[in-house]
């Protein structure tokens, strides 16, 4: 009777432990006490979905909760709107992508930020606007390492072309800076020519065609954007022009592929998920008396032999 | 051994309970498990569900105040306000009731937004109200303010439709995500079914395989034995009782076997003695067949000694002879025979008479019997023996002045007779005495000498308990032969 007595219980033991594991909620509810943050930012592509995967962390990490609200890319009045409509939230501090030559963005912002809620802006930078926080890539960097990396494979002596979106946003604009800084350093590196894309596929292609035919000689080109990046290997594919020394800007699927296939040189990654974090970071510090910062997240070279450190990790993102 | 025994008293009972209280138990606890896990997940799972009309109720009827709103800004109604902000505060409880069912903290931070957003939506209807009421008691200059603190309202309402789509995904997600959760556990909830069953299946197969060797290992045992005593050999089909987890049915049945292998062998001993006896039986048959050869041929030469005689005319040694072949008839005629104690003692006379001629003055023979003799069967031949012994053994180198008293002596109260053959010979030590009746009581019928244990031996065996005989002997003085026999009146007559 002792044996049946003790087999059942240690049965009776191990289902009430399964079934309390099972139905154990790990969710934790709603604290009241926790900072409430909003994130207005752009929707799609992995650099934007890393940034929300670092708001997560951070979140979880220093209890706040983060609200993540997108608005489709260069519609500079929604994120306007979406912007203003926090004043009907209780906020504790807002995120989001700034743009120095909008003014009304500007407006809001300050507007914002004098209503007492500190706003952190991530990927571009606007003084004018009166953010607490800048969080981004340092840019200027960014350009000056993409230089760097083609004058290695060029021997130092090549002709060299850009393509940017319009050199007149400013991150466009210091990646632009940052770029002939660092092609400045070595005297047979010249810089023949800069393609503003405008983020559309035909004008790169028109310009890009021009650009060949006036300037034969050019062996690299640093694509300073994520998009012209993707759209600029296959047009080179059709134009049978795969031996260019090519270094694009971040780390898109097909961006990776082409490093692999050793038709890229390698691409310049932004440390996206550590902007999101380091802005939630920062609005917390906020609450801890820290008024005003910029912060500047590093950027690195994916060549062909990191390239596979970073696949694996576009997997597990997804 | 008892001790043993005692503690596999209804082994193979027990077992067999102890084996399906597991199947049972382990089948109860996972019904009650499923039964609960899937009511929990389904609750969790409808309540979620439940979740999504309240909040579409919410939006519309958020969509109702604003027309409410704008009929009352266009129509100029108090009515339409009264019915808008009674909507609102319809649509606060709509969301409080979906604020109190909801678990997930970004659900939850997504309502505080809204309810936030309600609140000022409500305020800003008093605002267009106050500037409504301004606009009737100034006119028309006060319309502009109506239009400004109108378009805040639909300002905020823009604002709350704009989290229609993430808030209904949310909910979606959170639904969603519930169901996977089951469907991800349910494989998880199968895995430690299966566990759960091969644990309880190892148990239930060691309960049958105690149950099988239990019955199953006293079986082979059983028929191993039964295989031995085939053979003839019963030292190994006896078996042992090693094993302490057997069956008490199955040890009941090694018990009886044991005992049925031991009789079966004391019978089979039986058998093999009792031929060996009948053999032995047969051969002395043969002897005696053999031995009664001889008594014809002498008493064929005593007749035609005592035909001599009579020619001769020497009429003593006829006596002598008729005599002699008178006792050599009886001893043949009633060798292992019972007579009357009258024959017996007819005959003791002819005996008597016989060896007196031998010894003449020499041995003085005496024969005294008491009147009213009870005339008792007696084996054949008792007396004589006794009285060859007193001559050979006592009297026998006496040359003068021997006696030999057989005195018959009756107690008719106490239905006994009692015979006493005494000589005056030279007696036994006493050592010697006690040799002789040593051997006598322990006389066979192996034993090849016949004299007092023949005697004792056949009067014990006629007279069983109902016989007395002792040997009484002094050394220099003679030895007493006293023989106490009691007897059945009825059965006897008298001696004349």
């Amino acid at each position: 009777m002792k044996h049946i007595m003790i087999s059942m219980g240690i049965l009776s033991f191990a289902f009430t432990v399964t079934f309390l594991y099972l139905i154990y909620e790990k969710e934790e509810p709603f604290r009241e006490d926790a900072k409430k943050y909003i994130c207005i930012a752009t929707e799609g592509m992995y650099y934007w979905n890393a940034i929300h995967e670092g708001i997560q962390a951070a979140d979880e990490e220093m209890g706040s909760y983060t609200k993540w609200v997108e608005f489709e890319r260069f519609d500079i009045d929604e994120q306007i709107r979406k912007l203003k409509q926090t004043q009907y939230l209780d906020l504790d501090g807002v995120i989001t992508v700034g743009e120095p030559y909008s003014d009304e963005l500007n407006q809001t912002i300050q507007d914002i930020v004098e209503r007492g809620i500190p706003v952190a802006l991530i990927d571009t930078d606007s003084k004018e606007s009166n953010r607490n926080y800048y969080i981004g890539t340092d840019n200027h960097q960014a350009g000056y390492l993409a230089a760097q990396e083609i004058a290695k494979a060029t021997d130092y002596d090549a002709d060299v072309m850009m393509i940017v979106s319009k050199l007149t946003h400013a991150n466009q604009n210091e990646r632009y800076e940052g770029f002939v800084d660092g092609l400045a350093e070595y005297e047979e590196m010249n810089l023949v020519s800069v393609i503003e894309a405008e983020g559309d596929k035909l004008t790169m292609q028109e310009q890009l065609m021009e650009a060949f035919l006036e300037f034969p000689s050019v062996e690299a080109i640093f694509c300073a954007e994520s998009s012209s990046t993707r759209r600029l290997g296959p047009f080179l594919q059709q134009l049978k022009k795969e031996d260019l020394t090519i270094i694009g800007f971040d780390n898109a699927d097909t961006t990776l592929e082409f490093i692999k296939d050793d038709f890229y040189l390698g691409t310049i990654a932004q440390s996206s998920y550590d902007i999101g974090y380091e802005a939630v970071a920062c609005l917390n510090r906020y609450q801890e008396g820290s008024k005003s910062q910029e912060v500047y997240t590093d950027v690195t070279c994916i060549t062909k032999e990191n390239v596979d450190n970073f696949l694996p990790l576009r997997k597990q993102s997804k | 051994m008892e001790q043993a025994i005692q503690t596999k008293k209804n082994f193979t009972q027990k077992r067999l309970t102890y084996f399906f209280i597991l199947v049972v138990g382990t089948a109860v606890l996972m019904n009650i498990y499923t039964a609960l896990y899937s009511g929990i997940y389904y609750f969790r799972y409808q309540s979620a569900n439940r979740q999504i009309p309240v909040f579409r109720q919410y939006y519309s009827e958020i969509d109702q105040v604003i027309s409410s709103m704008d009929d009352y800004v266009v129509n100029e109604t108090d009515s339409d306000y009264e019915l808008a902000v009674a909507t609102l505060e319809t649509a606060q409880e709509s969301l409080n009731s979906l604020k109190d069912s909801v678990e997930d903290a970004l659900i939850t931070r997504e309502l505080l937004d809204l309810t936030d957003m309600t609140v000022i939506l409500k305020k800003q209807m008093e605002v267009v109200n106050d500037a409504m009421n301004l606009y009737h008691t100034t006119g028309k200059e006060a319309f502009e303010g109506v239009t400004d603190s109108y378009e805040k309202v639909t300002s905020v309402y823009t604002a709350i439709q704009d989290e229609y789509d993430p808030f209904s995904e949310m909910l979606l997600d959170d639904t969603e995500e519930i169901y996977q959760t089951m469907q991800k556990n349910s494989i998880l909830g199968i895995g430690v079914f299966i566990v759960v069953f091969l644990i309880s299946g190892v148990l239930m197969f060691s309960q049958i395989k105690y149950i099988h060797h239990s019955i199953s290992g006293p079986i082979n045992e059983l028929i191993h034995s039964a295989e031995e005593i085939q053979q003839g050999n019963f030292e190994g089909a006896v078996i042992s009782l090693k094993e302490n987890t057997i069956d008490e049915g199955m040890l009941l049945l090694i018990q009886v076997f044991n005992k049925m292998t031991e009789q079966l062998k004391l019978q089979i001993e039986t058998l093999k003695e009792n031929v060996r006896v009948q053999r032995q039986l047969q051969e002395s048959r043969f002897k005696e067949l053999q031995m009664q050869i001889n008594p014809h041929f002498m008493f064929n030469t005593l007749n035609m000694i005592a035909d001599f005689a009579y020619l001769e005319n020497a009429r003593q040694t006829i006596v002598l002879l008729n005599k002699t072949a008178k006792i050599f008839r009886f001893s043949l005629d009633f060798s292992g025979k019972t007579v009357n104690l009258s024959r017996e003692i007819e005959e003791l006379n002819n005996y008597i008479y016989i060896q007196q001629q031998r010894f003449g003055k020499r041995i003085r023979f005496l024969v005294k019997m008491e009147e009213d003799f009870p005339d008792i069967k007696i084996p054949a031949l008792i007396l004589q023996p006794l009285v060859e012994n007193s001559i050979t053994h006592g009297v026998g180198m006496l040359t003068s002045n021997a006696e030999i008293a057989i005195e018959l002596t009756h107690n008719q109260k106490e239905k006994k007779i009692s015979i006493l053959i005494q000589d005056n010979g030279e007696g036994m030590s006493q050592s010697k005495l006690e040799q002789v009746v040593k051997d006598m009581r322990s006389y066979t019928t192996q034993s090849a000498k016949i004299g007092l244990g023949n005697v004792y031996l056949r009067l014990k065996m006629f007279f069983e308990d109902h016989v007395l005989m002792e040997v009484k002997s002094k050394e220099g003085w003679g030895t007493t032969v006293m023989i106490e026999i009691g007897y059945d009146k009825e059965e006897v007559s008298c001696i004349d």
